[in-house]
């Protein structure tokens, strides 16, 4: 650009001089030179003649008039010619100007134009990028939905091929002292506030351990307290000791999740996958700190050929299933825990496991 | 996590052609009628989307977030929640009570407290009616997430919900069917707070 300017200017300059440069045209300095100088004729033969008489001076002063007058004439003339210059000069850098303006601005069409074409040739890219990664997507998402139709299918009537999460109630509860008491060596005896063993507001909300036992909460625990005041065991609990971010407790047994309730429940990070109390968590193998609340399970007991538990007393099988599997004089179905059950009505015995994904 | 775990709900809607994103009234009794329970019709989204866009259950998504609950509710599941609303969780507890509950200290006690009011599966009212029917008018139950039993009746054209410990709620306003379960707002509480709020 800047060497387009440069040129240009040259190019403008260069008209200048020539036209300045033209024969038998006046221009400012050449008028000048040939214009006839009165001053010269003034000169010391000039005085020599104004020393002759009256008709010789009346006769100087109408040479001198009419000298004078054609002087004017001439500047006259050559002022009309050089605004006539200058506004051919002002017109040629008016259409170079324009031209350059032109160029400048064709250059900059051009750059847009291939800027544009370069966006849209990266826009393409992208664009198939994101195509490609929807088409992974959808083949990622039809395999799953082919695999859950497949396995939709799949009616488990032996009791051996369903795998089932491992539940013990009593996993609950960590017999003992905590460390942190243990270290105090008092009996064991809990931090005042427990010692007060004042019943909170929300302390019936633990009630599904042991109502003869007394529970008392404090710092993410629920503490088990015999009757001499002293600690007998402890659970941690979701949203106080068990959190994103909180090591999981060493004393603290947990169950592995079975590679179905992974698959049916979309795991897809790389933890260890563990169950607790009805919660499956998400820990770093590495650490074992805790990095993902998961799932929330019944831990209900449905084996097949047994009674169905309490508690499944209304049809609730997911909307994807619910064309294939319907309450009838023969079968009910309930769901529970990434399994739908078949159940004979009349008995209430357990007949089938059916898996909604692997 | 997250993302697999809506992309296989979605991808189930479509294996079965019985989802749709029209509307988020459900339908269904599960009674022997293969169209009617294919004619469920799940809105998109999740229950945490659910409860955040209901005006009357802001208080329920609060502690859904606080108890670190969301992630299991956005998940597969499928989970039905009775939402108390605003005003159910205001009367039952107080306003010191339920400030107290929403404050990281009481996560604990905020997830013990949800997860009474979340059952497996999915259950609409017409699933409830319909159970309620099929047994001669008589209550059914349904046993949530923190082992505690829920028991359907009849109140008139109402479903009344209790609990054993004496909590009583009726469902109230419209349930909404989403991808990975029901929200039923309800008008009480299905856990009692053990000393009256002050």
């Amino acid at each position: 650009m800047r060497k387009l300017l440069l040129t240009a200017g040259v190019l403008a300059m260069s008209v200048a001089t020539a036209n300045a440069a033209k024969p038998g045209e006046n221009r400012g300095g050449g008028a000048r030179a040939e214009q006839p100088r009165g001053g010269g004729e003034r000169g010391p033969g000039g005085r020599a003649e104004n020393r002759r008489g009256g008709n010789d001076r009346a006769q100087r002063g109408g040479e001198r008039r009419e000298m004078r007058m054609a002087q004017r004439e001439n500047r006259r003339e050559n002022r009309a010619e050089r605004r006539e210059n200058r506004g051919e000069q002002r017109a040629d850098r008016r259409e170079d100007r324009g031209e350059r303006r032109v160029e400048r601005r064709d250059d900059r069409r051009e750059r847009r134009v291939e800027r544009r074409g370069d966006r849209f040739e990266r826009g393409d890219d992208r664009r198939e990028a994101r195509a490609d990664r929807r088409d992974d997507r959808i083949d990622r998402r039809g395999d799953r939905a082919e695999r859950r139709a497949e396995r939709r299918a799949v009616v488990l009537r032996d009791a051996r091929q369903v795998q089932r999460l491992r539940f013990d109630r009593g996993v609950g509860l960590i017999d003992g002292c905590p460390p942190g008491l243990a270290r105090r060596n008092n009996g064991c005896m809990p931090p005042g506030q427990l010692r007060q063993r004042q019943r909170a507001w929300y302390n019936n909300w633990w009630d599904r351990r042991d109502d003869a036992a007394d529970f008392v909460y404090d710092d993410g625990y629920l503490y088990r307290l015999a009757p001499s005041g002293a600690v007998a065991g402890f659970v941690p609990l979701l949203g106080g000791a068990l959190w994103p971010g909180q090591t999981w407790p060493t004393q603290y047994n947990a169950y592995d999740v079975p590679d179905y309730y992974a698959d049916y429940y979309g795991f897809d990070d790389p933890y260890d996958y563990r169950l607790a109390d009805g919660v499956i968590y998400g820990l770093d193998p590495q650490t074992q700190a805790i990095q993902s609340i998961l799932a929330l399970v019944t831990d209900n007991d449905w084996q097949i050929g047994q009674q169905m538990p309490d508690g499944y007393g209304v049809y609730n099988v997911p909307y994807a299933f619910r064309d294939q599997y319907f309450d009838t004089a023969d079968s009910w179905y309930r769901y529970d825990d990434g399994y739908v059950y078949q159940v004979d009505p009349t008995t209430q015995l357990i007949q089938a496991a059916i898996q909604l994904i692997t | 996590m997250r993302k697999s775990a809506l992309v296989l709900t979605a991808a189930a809607c479509l294996a079965a052609a019985g989802c749709s994103d029209s509307g988020n009234q459900a339908a269904g009794n599960g009674q022997g009628n293969a169209s009617a329970n294919a004619s469920v019709a799940p809105s998109e989204g999740t229950i945490v989307t659910a409860l955040r866009g209901n005006s009357d259950l802001g208080a329920t998504a609060a502690l859904v977030d606080s108890a670190g609950l969301a992630s299991v509710l956005e998940g597969v599941g499928p989970y039905t929640i009775f939402a108390p609303t605003d005003a159910a969780l205001q009367s039952g507890l107080g306003e010191q009570h339920l400030g107290e509950l929403r404050g990281e200290a009481m996560r604990p006690q905020a997830a013990a407290l949800l997860r009474a009011h979340i059952v497996p599966g999915v259950l609409t009212r017409r699933d409830i009616v319909a159970a309620i029917e099929a047994a001669h008018n008589e209550p059914v139950e349904m046993r949530t997430m923190a082992d505690t039993m829920l028991t359907f009746a009849r109140d008139g054209e109402a479903i009344l919900v209790s609990t054993p410990d004496g909590a009583r709620a009726r469902l109230t306003g419209e349930e909404s069917a989403v991808g990975n379960g029901v929200v039923q707002p309800i008008e009480g509480m299905l856990r009692r707070a053990e000393a009256q709020p002050g």
